[in-house]
């Protein structure tokens, strides 16, 4: 920008700024991380600043010394506490800072202040409130970091934006969301009583298929849709109900009662068990298998504003990895079963390996 | 689909990406603010040495001061608070200290509501919004003043060089035509000359300004000030030796606006003159808001002394765009398109952040800016767009010129 046409009137005071260039590092940063109640954070003030604010430079000699700061503890702390205000939900936390030390950033020399504190609350919006050097310095900055409760944000503060609200709720919900459909596909996968019991359930459906007409693909993929659908229907509902406590059991109970399933589905590979009433028996196993997935959600503590999100994230989770799964067995197993020879070998087979398996839990488990 | 259409979406995908890599890169850099912090060994360390200017912003924050403090200013309070005001902006000016122009603000703000500022006051706002790309807001105080004073010489000029700045050319024109009827003077005529330079007639303004210049009334700040018209003129005109006689005889004179500075050493670098570059920068890389001479001279060094200019990068430029980064919106995208086109070789981010540029500003330097970071990164509308912003205005610029003419042969 052209700077100084205004010298033309003589107006020698004024002349036109490089506004152009008009981009300076008086800019402090502020850390917070707020968990549960608890507040920990830093701030990083320019030492130039706080000769602003409080006055640090006491002997006049220009040259701020540690043993200055130090004297000037005390207006420094009283000034950050009377700009700096943090609320949870409208109540007001309280803040206290705590050791000094010094930066060297590119703006010159910091003070470092930790910040710590409490808030009576842990739960509703966050406001954060900054007005430190604005009424002195209209081109100051506060950059602010914060971490709320899982999640984090970050703010500009300026004279125009003084105060900062930020309602953890809708990010949490979503960010916690997506870290327990995670959990829910981990748990699935590491959890080989339930896969093996899917794999019975699957292996009968296609090693049961007539020997002299197979089943119609579409046929079958319909038969497996519903298995899938049932046991996916099932556990979510008794999930849901266990994890709410609305029907608590023995973990005990319901960890021999899946080794039960195990073992069934085994034997209805090597003997048609179930007759066609697959998706049926699939539902009704699929109810216990519920309360196994809700005593591993049971393990991972869950703040109450975060449970709907942890619970449809861990059962979609769970959902994801079953498909996953699925996608990956289901031609396999029908590529291997398409021969009669070895569809008629792999159900006892299979079938009596499941059942050991499922005999070896239920036996360890009830013990 | 045509080559066209997967050039255009792969710029689109490119610049999406660019754009969460920034905001990525901003995110985190906002969470780090990683720098080493130590307890000094003895109270007697220094840890800061104040600046002149803070010296004297903070003698007077503290110095008990009854004007502030006054519920009901009279008129002997007011005319105290504007000479404290001028005071504070001539403070700043003299020293070019960032803080300083932010507290000058900061003080200007202090006016009590229910008094009507002066248009001086006004205009010394104006002037510091102006200075932050508050172009909005410094219209706005300038139009106040205007109503006050519908002939005030400062307000026209800071309308019409706002106006300069944000591509607004109808406004300048008439801002022009309404200092040019007032009694002669030569701002109105260097306005003028700007307007032209930058609507399609730099010929024209160059004679204007050759006659002028040799005027024998003509002060040295007013030859300073025609001589970085017509340099900046002639640099984008391609007339090498003209715009070196100007750039040369506006140093001599005493031009070191980071503005004047910035052109000169852009066109030293044009010229493969990097020695001469580097000497020019050389006194000015360590003032504040320096960052895009900085920049300049990382440029300059980089083909003298490699090892220096990674040293230069790595141990101040670097690590001072980082921070600045960290202003969110507030960021200033000039500096930052620049760096990522010279310095870290990201045309895509400097895409991304020259298009916010143009957004705010529209001189050449941020036009040509916008124009290298599309080319780089094949982005066709961009491209475009500053073609229909040249055919539009007029605007002359020769290295402009090549560079569409490039983009051109590469479709």
């Amino acid at each position: 920008m052209r700077t100084s046409t205004s010298l033309f009137l003589c107006l020698v005071w004024l002349v036109l700024p490089t506004g152009a260039y008009a981009h300076s590092l008086n800019d402090s940063y502020l850390e917070l991380s707020v968990i549960e109640q608890s507040i920990e954070g830093v701030l990083q003030l320019a030492v130039t600043d706080l000769e602003l604010a409080v006055g640090l430079d006491r002997n006049y000699d220009a040259d701020i010394t540690w043993g200055e700061i130090r004297q000037a503890r005390a207006d420094i702390d009283e000034y950050l506490l009377n700009r700096i205000n943090l609320a949870i939900d409208d109540d007001a936390c309280a803040l206290s800072p705590g050791y000094y030390r010094v930066s060297q950033l590119p703006g010159g020399a910091y003070l470092v202040v930790d910040l710590s504190g409490h808030c009576p609350v842990s739960e509703g919006a966050l406001v954060l409130a900054y007005s430190l050097m604005f009424d002195l310095d209209n081109s100051h900055r506060g950059v602010a970091a914060i971490h709320y409760q899982g999640s984090d944000t970050s703010h500009v503060f300026s004279p125009q934006r003084t105060v900062f609200s930020f309602d953890q709720a809708d990010s949490v919900f979503f960010q916690t969301m997506v870290n327990f459909v995670g959990e829910g596909v981990w748990h699935i996968w590491i959890g080989i009583d339930h896969i093996l019991f899917l794999v019975a359930m699957l292996l009968a459906v296609v090693v049961h298929r007539r020997a002299d007409s197979a089943i119609a693909s579409a046929d079958l993929g319909v038969e497996l849709l519903k298995l899938v659908t049932a046991f996916t229907v099932a556990h979510s509902i008794t999930l849901v109900l266990a994890t709410l406590e609305l029907i608590t059991l023995p973990v005990a109970v319901v960890e021999s009662a899946i080794a039960f399933t195990v073992v069934a589905s085994g034997v209805n590979v090597m003997y048609p068990l179930f007759g066609k009433r697959h998706w049926q028996f699939a539902f009704g196993f699929g109810l216990i298998h519920g309360f196994g997935f809700a005593n591993v959600l049971a393990e991972i503590e869950l703040s109450s504003t975060l449970f709907l999100s942890s619970l449809l994230g861990f059962n979609l989770g769970v959902e994801l990895g079953q498909l996953a799964i699925l996608l990956v067995l289901v031609p396999v197993l029908l590529l291997i079963t398409n021969r009669n020879s070895i569809r008629r070998l792999a159900a006892p087979v299979s079938g009596l390996i499941i059942c050991q398996l499922g005999l070896f839990w239920l036996v360890e488990r009830s013990l | 689909m045509s080559t066209k259409q997967i050039k255009s979406i792969t710029c689109l995908s490119s610049q999406f990406l660019s754009l969460l890599v920034a905001i990525t890169c901003l995110t985190s850099s906002a969470v780090a603010f990683s720098a080493e912090s130590f307890i000094p060994d003895s109270d007697n360390t220094v840890v800061a040495h104040l600046e002149p200017a803070v010296i004297a912003i903070s003698r007077r924050i503290h110095l008990p001061d009854t004007a502030r403090k006054e519920s009901n200013w009279g008129e002997s309070e007011r005319m105290t608070f504007t000479r404290k005001v001028l005071d504070a902006y001539n403070l700043a000016q003299d020293q070019g200290y960032a803080r300083a122009y932010g507290h000058a603000l900061a003080l200007v703000n202090e006016w009590p509501t229910q008094y009507e500022p002066p248009p001086l006051l006004r205009i010394v706002k104006a002037a510091l919004l102006q200075r932050t790309h508050d172009f909005g807001a410094a219209r706005g105080e300038l139009e106040l003043a205007l109503n006050a004073d519908p002939e005030h010489q400062q307000a026209l000029l800071m309308l019409a060089q706002i106006g300069l700045v944000t591509g607004d050319y109808g406004d300048v024109a008439e801002y022009c035509e309404r200092l040019s009827q007032q009694p002669f003077l030569l701002a109105a005529l260097n306005c003028r000359a700007q307007l032209q330079g930058l609507t399609g007639d730099g010929d024209a303004a160059l004679s204007m300004l050759q006659s002028a210049l040799a005027l024998p009334s003509v002060s040295r700040l007013d030859a300073r000030e025609l001589h970085t018209t017509a340099a900046t003129i002639a640099h984008r005109l391609g007339y090498t030796s003209i715009a070196e006689s100007h750039y040369q005889q506006a140093f001599r004179l005493g031009n070191t606006s980071h503005y004047f500075l910035s052109n000169y050493a852009q066109w030293l670098l044009e010229q493969q003159r990097y020695g001469e570059a580097e000497d020019l920068l050389s006194s000015f890389i360590d003032g504040e808001d320096a960052y895009e001479l900085m920049i300049f001279y990382f440029q300059s060094i980089r083909h003298s002394s490699p090892e220096m200019a990674r040293q230069f990068e790595q141990q101040a430029l670097t690590q001072a765009i980082q921070f600045l980064s960290r202003r969110a919106d507030d960021r200033p995208h000039k500096v930052l398109a620049r760096y990522a086109l010279i310095v870290a070789n990201d045309a895509a981010t400097a895409l991304t952040e020259a298009q916010l540029n143009w957004q705010q500003q529209k001189e050449p330097s941020d036009t040509l800016l916008l124009a290298q970071a599309a080319v780089l990164v094949e982005d066709i509308a961009t491209i475009e767009q500053v073609r229909q912003w040249q055919k539009t205005t007029g605007q002359e610029d020769l290295r402009l010129d090549s560079l569409l003419v490039a983009a051109e042969q590469q479709q």
